[in-house]
């Protein structure tokens, strides 16, 4: 078993998989707040 | 173009540079160790994941610190977004860790004291994660987890010098009066810790706004319902 290749590969993918995560996140709720904001307005 | 912005691009920026610094340094330019081969390559993630994850949990302390003082609410966002990147990085360690360790000891797994306190670490910080997630506008569970955030970094110097109080298999990189590393890997190391320092604080940026509209849209609602 080739443990560099295992071990840089856990590395990148939580790390990029976090960035992605926080990044989809940070879209979705500010989507819903844009949602919010608008629906009250119109109330 | 205002300040903030224009920061917040610059630490982007370095970051980006700085990682790929960092790949090409420790992939390309630092020479392969000779006893443990390419899987001592390992060290320079791990070492900087440890780093960075003691950095957040600092930060945790000193702005639970500041939230029990002043109750101002971005201290409590800040010590929750850094207890996030922090656990997330403690993860890289245990998991980093064992890979090395399988190569080097034979073994995946310990019950060794540097090895059982980082784990205990990071539970302590999932469960004040847990705590504070559960608070939702709750500004009692705020504080408890505060307070929870600052006598859960009591663990932090414990694995520091858990290598150094006992008898452990874990080695010991930086001591008071030897390094131990020859200067290409000590120079890698440092490029390597700068650049996780950086992506942490890119991560806590990206956090704490993720955090505030959260608490804005939770504002938001809980006006509407009163209103209506």
């Amino acid at each position: 078993m080739d443990y560099l290749f295992w071990g840089y590969n856990v590395i990148w993918v939580l790390l990029f998989g976090y960035v992605i995560y926080l990044d989809f996140r940070q879209r979705t709720i500010q989507a819903q707040l844009k949602q919010l904001e608008m629906v009250l307005g119109e109330k | 173009m205002k300040l903030i912005p224009l920061l917040k691009k610059i630490l982007f920026g370095s970051t980006f540079v700085s990682m790929l610094t960092a790949l090409y340094l420790v992939f390309e330019w630092v020479p392969i160790e000779r006893q443990m081969g390419p899987v001592q390559k390992i060290f320079y993630f791990h070492v900087p994941s440890a780093w960075v994850a003691f950095l957040a949990f600092f930060v945790v302390f000193v702005a639970s610190i500041m939230y029990l003082k002043t109750k101002a609410e971005v201290y409590d966002i800040i010590a929750g977004s850094s207890a996030q990147v922090g656990v997330v990085f403690t993860a890289i360690v245990l998991i980093t860790g064992p890979i090395w360790g399988r190569a080097a000891w034979g073994t995946w797994w310990t019950w060794d004291p540097r090895l059982t306190t980082t784990l205990i670490l990071w539970f302590i910080y999932l469960a004040y994660l847990i705590i504070r997630n559960s608070a939702k506008g709750n500004e009692k569970n705020y504080r408890l987890a505060a307070v929870f955030g600052i006598i859960g970094f009591i663990d932090v110097p414990i694995v520091f010098m858990a290598a150094r109080w006992w008898r452990t298999i874990h080695p010991v990189v930086f001591e008071a009066d030897n390094i131990g590393l020859p200067p290409s890997m000590l120079i890698t190391l440092m490029v390597c810790l700068l650049t996780f320092t950086l992506l942490y604080f890119v991560l806590l940026l990206k956090s704490m706004k993720i955090e505030q509209v959260e608490r804005k849209i939770q504002n938001l609602k809980s006006e509407a319902l009163k209103a209506y």
